[in-house]
């Protein structure tokens, strides 16, 4: 809580890195299937009688390809970047101080990756065959190696294992538990993400029925085997993950959380059920290739993006309440903190320092804690509306529910004084129209302590049905 | 424990409330390390940016003014502005890394200062790079408002760098932030009053004309190579005189940089190596425009490329002058030597052994592709123009 907070209404910050992600994830995938899919057909052209032709088809999937991953691709892997220093500057100093030079390594990999992609395209009509050869596998291959770096970090977030803040091994960090079954997880779904590529690329074809049945059966082979592997690959990632978001997204929807967390298992059965629809959609284009139009094939390429925002949010969800995991707190609460009682207990704009001093109690100094406590995983009223969530509290409530609330499995404990936490609920309830005041809320607290066990006890009880 | 004293909200910073504390890890390695690679890398990334405005701006000069001569010219920059976008990006990457390493408190500060405007980048920099391509791969086919395309990237790009330099003069000036920021905490805020953005702004802009003219010398000596005398020479000429458009603008951002702190900068030229620093920079910018002249005429590539290399050195120095001036403007709040190194040699190894085997790798293999290249282009000119 060292940073300002970028305070953006309705959709909140978190919203625009995700926007931002699932864009680029996908594309990202395709820059390296893709290559692979470039490598293969070249070497595959060669033992065909129409090798030229399947050649000439080629090229238009490579530019295609060039335009779609050089653009996009890289300008919104920067833009995560971007948007994760605004959304999150502690986690993303920390990531980046812990690996630098991973990040700088994937970094020569990323110039290999374009040099290499450019040689190739641009030198098409001279190069000779087994340089043409050469280039596509060098390219696949560099662009592998980013994968493999860049993977090292996302799990890293995730499933930490025996990383430590006091003394951090960046070994353990980057080959976490998460790492090889992610790893193999995206492999396969890159290599998908490739085939349906081709399979729109050869919807291009016209007036050439059986060269487009070739194409799409052949692109076809890349997409069937890995959407079912992928289901299977997840299954074991999913052993990987820590016990509590596992219990989250098990039977944690009733049992520990009284159906806050049916949003997690939503986007988990998003990401299942597009897997299916794209074999069935790819098997139903392959037994009728002439009858594929383009319009179909990107139907089915949204579909994988639609289950890459399942994944990525899943992925997201399951790291509740961490931003990296038993590390640091969405809100940018260190976990060693926690430990400390005199740290917790310290009034919340002491710590977090980028507030303008506004008056105890006041209206305004709920605001601060709402905005440099709360605001990173909820808007006011947009996107994880605070105001929906909060409506049918009291004030006196959330004073209360503030102190307990960590133990719901997905919020951060509250770090700051009862000031603090009453300022906070006159803020909250006064957002649907409640004009309870902080002092009010602390008279209250005050005059009934024999009753407030009675509240705590019914604040406990709510713990489990408040959603996220 | 050092977990503890880093995050001690007061040690470097007692003046300053809102300085964040360094980061829990410290520097991976002694910081000069870092700094000697994100020069080098900033040096290349500018002068990629000013490749592409420039180029930018000389297409439209040609699509305005239709001399013999100024097709080939409009091919050349219409072919390879998309790929000067790519090199942008790519090595803009390692600079922007290193800066959140050795600055990471001041610099996610300021971002987040001006949030709204910081991701722009983003969208627009995809807009303006697809228009490039748009025309790349159009014009031909539909020629007639490709001017308009080019047109609408330009003032893009020029206001990109308008945020940039924006917010790595907000990183300076840690004593405005609380104000700006109880003021703004959506990070609306481009401009935040600081006098000396806009000398700096007239800096970068101006490299576009050296770099871009430069690049149309290193044409012209590539058609008086393959036998086109004349339009080769007419290239090198023009890419000379777009040179001299450059001085002209950084002296007058210099002057305004002068005026806009006289006091911040007579106290920089105390320092030696500051005076070090502005003499390289004044003979490497007189030894680029005499290497240039020379280059008008001639095949030889040793000119051109001893042009280029002067303004690398001069580009080189404006960087490392910009990091002083940073550093020295920090210093209330902020000290690098004092950051602990908890050091990751292991990791620095691999990232250099990475580097090395991949610029061997692509060195080598645009050794074999580049005659290819460059046959193409050879076949293409010989269509074009007869003799």
């Amino acid at each position: 809580m060292n940073y300002p907070f970028w305070d953006i209404p309705f959709l909140g910050n978190g919203l625009v890195v995700a926007i931002i992600a699932i864009i680029h994830i996908l594309i990202s995938h395709l820059a390296i299937g893709g290559g692979a899919f470039l490598f293969v057909t070249e070497l595959w052209s060669d033992r065909q009688p129409m090798g030229q032709k399947i050649r000439d088809w080629l090229h238009r999937y490579a530019t295609y390809f060039l335009v779609y991953t050089t653009v996009f691709g890289a300008m919104t892997g920067v833009g995560i970047w971007f948007a994760i220093q605004l959304a999150n500057p502690e986690a993303t100093s920390l990531l980046i101080h812990q690996f630098v030079f991973a990040w700088a390594t994937e970094w020569v990999m990323f110039l290999g990756e374009l040099t290499t992609l450019y040689l190739y395209f641009y030198g098409w009509q001279k190069n000779s065959r087994s340089l043409q050869v050469f280039l596509a596998g060098a390219y696949f291959v560099i662009a592998w190696f980013s994968l493999f770096i860049i993977n090292g970090i996302l799990s890293f977030m995730l499933t930490p294992g025996a990383w430590q803040l006091a003394q951090p091994n960046i070994f353990h960090g980057f080959f976490n538990p998460g790492f090889v079954p992610s790893l193999i997880l995206r492999t396969f779904v890159m290599f998908l993400i490739g085939g349906l590529f081709g399979i729109i690329v050869a919807t291009k074809i016209r007036n050439d029925d059986e060269f487009k049945a070739k194409i799409i059966n052949f692109s076809a082979k890349w997409v069937i085997p890995a959407a079912i592997i992928v289901p299977v690959m997840m299954l074991w990632y999913w052993s990987t993950l820590p016990a509590n978001t596992v219990a989250l997204i098990k039977g944690g929807a009733v049992g520990v959380a009284g159906g806050k967390l049916e949003i997690i298992t939503r986007y988990f059965w998003l990401a299942v059920v597009s897997g299916f629809l794209i074999v069935f959609g790819t098997l139903f284009i392959s037994f009728r290739p002439q009858a594929a139009s383009t319009a179909g094939a990107i139907a089915l390429f949204l579909i994988a993006q639609l289950g890459v925002m399942g994944a990525e949010f899943f992925r997201e969800m399951a790291r509740k309440p961490y931003v990296i995991y038993n590390v640091l707190y969405s809100n940018s609460l260190w976990k060693y903190h926690t430990d400390d009682q005199n740290y917790m207990q310290t009034a919340f704009l002491d710590n977090a320092r980028w507030d303008p001093r506004p008056e105890p109690l006041s209206p305004q100094h709920g605001e601060w804690i709402f905005r440099l406590q709360c605001a990173s995983c909820h808007t006011r009223n947009g996107y994880r509306s605070i105001a929906e969530r909060t409506k049918d509290w009291t004030a006196e409530f959330g004073y209360r529910w503030f102190l307990d609330m960590d133990k719901t499995g997905i919020m951060p404990p509250f770090q700051g004084t009862n000031e603090d936490r009453a300022a906070l609920s006159a803020y909250l309830v006064s957002l649907h129209g409640d004009t309870t005041t902080a002092q009010q809320i602390l008279d209250q607290v005050e005059q009934a302590p024999a009753d407030s066990i009675a509240n705590q006890a019914a604040a406990n009880d709510m713990i489990g049905k408040v959603k996220p | 424990m050092i977990l503890e004293l880093l995050h001690q909200p007061a040690i470097l910073i007692a003046m300053l409330p809102v300085m964040p504390p360094l980061d829990p890890l410290g520097y991976p390695v002694p910081p000069w390390i870092l700094q000697a690679i994100s020069y080098l890398t900033l040096s290349l990334h500018l002068l990629a940016m000013n490749f592409t405005v420039g180029g930018i701006m000389l297409l439209l000069w040609t699509y305005f003014r239709k001399k013999p001569g100024h097709e080939g010219i409009a091919y050349f920059f219409g072919s390879s502005l998309p790929l000067g976008v790519s090199y942008i990006i790519t090595l803009g990457i390692p600079p922007l890394l290193i800066l959140q390493v050795l600055y990471g408190q001041m610099f996610y500060s300021s971002s987040v200062l001006m949030g709204s405007f910081w991701i722009q980048v983003i969208p627009l920099l995809i807009i303006a790079y697809s228009l490039l391509y748009y025309h790349k791969f159009s014009r031909a086919k539909r020629p007639g408002l490709q001017w308009a395309v080019v047109a609408l990237a330009l003032p893009i790009f020029f206001y990109i760098e308008f945020i940039f330099v924006n917010n790595l003069t907000l990183v300076m000036t840690p004593e405005h932030w609380l104000d700006i920021y109880a003021a703004h905490p959506g990070g609306g805020v481009l401009t935040h009053g600081e006098p000396t953005v806009h000398p700096r702004y007239l800096l970068f802009i101006g490299g576009a004309f050296a770099a871009a003219g430069l690049a149309v010398i290193w044409r012209g000596a590539f058609l008086i190579k393959w036998g086109f005398q004349t339009i080769g020479r007419k290239s090198q000429a023009f890419g000379f005189r777009v040179m001299l458009i450059t001085p002209v603008l950084w002296i007058a951002a210099a002057i305004g940089l002068y005026f806009a702190r006289p006091a911040n900068i007579a106290e920089m030229l105390q320092a030696r190596a500051v005076v070090v620093l502005l003499v390289i920079a004044i003979i490497g910018g007189i030894a680029a425009a005499v290497f240039a002249f020379l280059s008008i005429g001639k095949q030889k590539m040793i000119f051109p490329l001893l042009a280029s290399l002067s303004l690398f050195a001069v580009v080189a120095c404006m960087v490392i002058f910009r990091d002083l001036v940073r550093l020295h403007q920090l210093k209330p709040y902020f000290d690098m030597s004092a950051v602990p190194v908890q050091p990751q040699w292991g990791m620095f190894a691999i990232f250099m052994s990475a580097l090395v085997t991949g610029v061997v790798l692509l060195v080598m293999l645009s050794i074999r592709v580049f005659p290819n290249l460059a046959s193409q282009a050879r076949e293409r000119l010989a269509k074009m123009i007869p003799g």
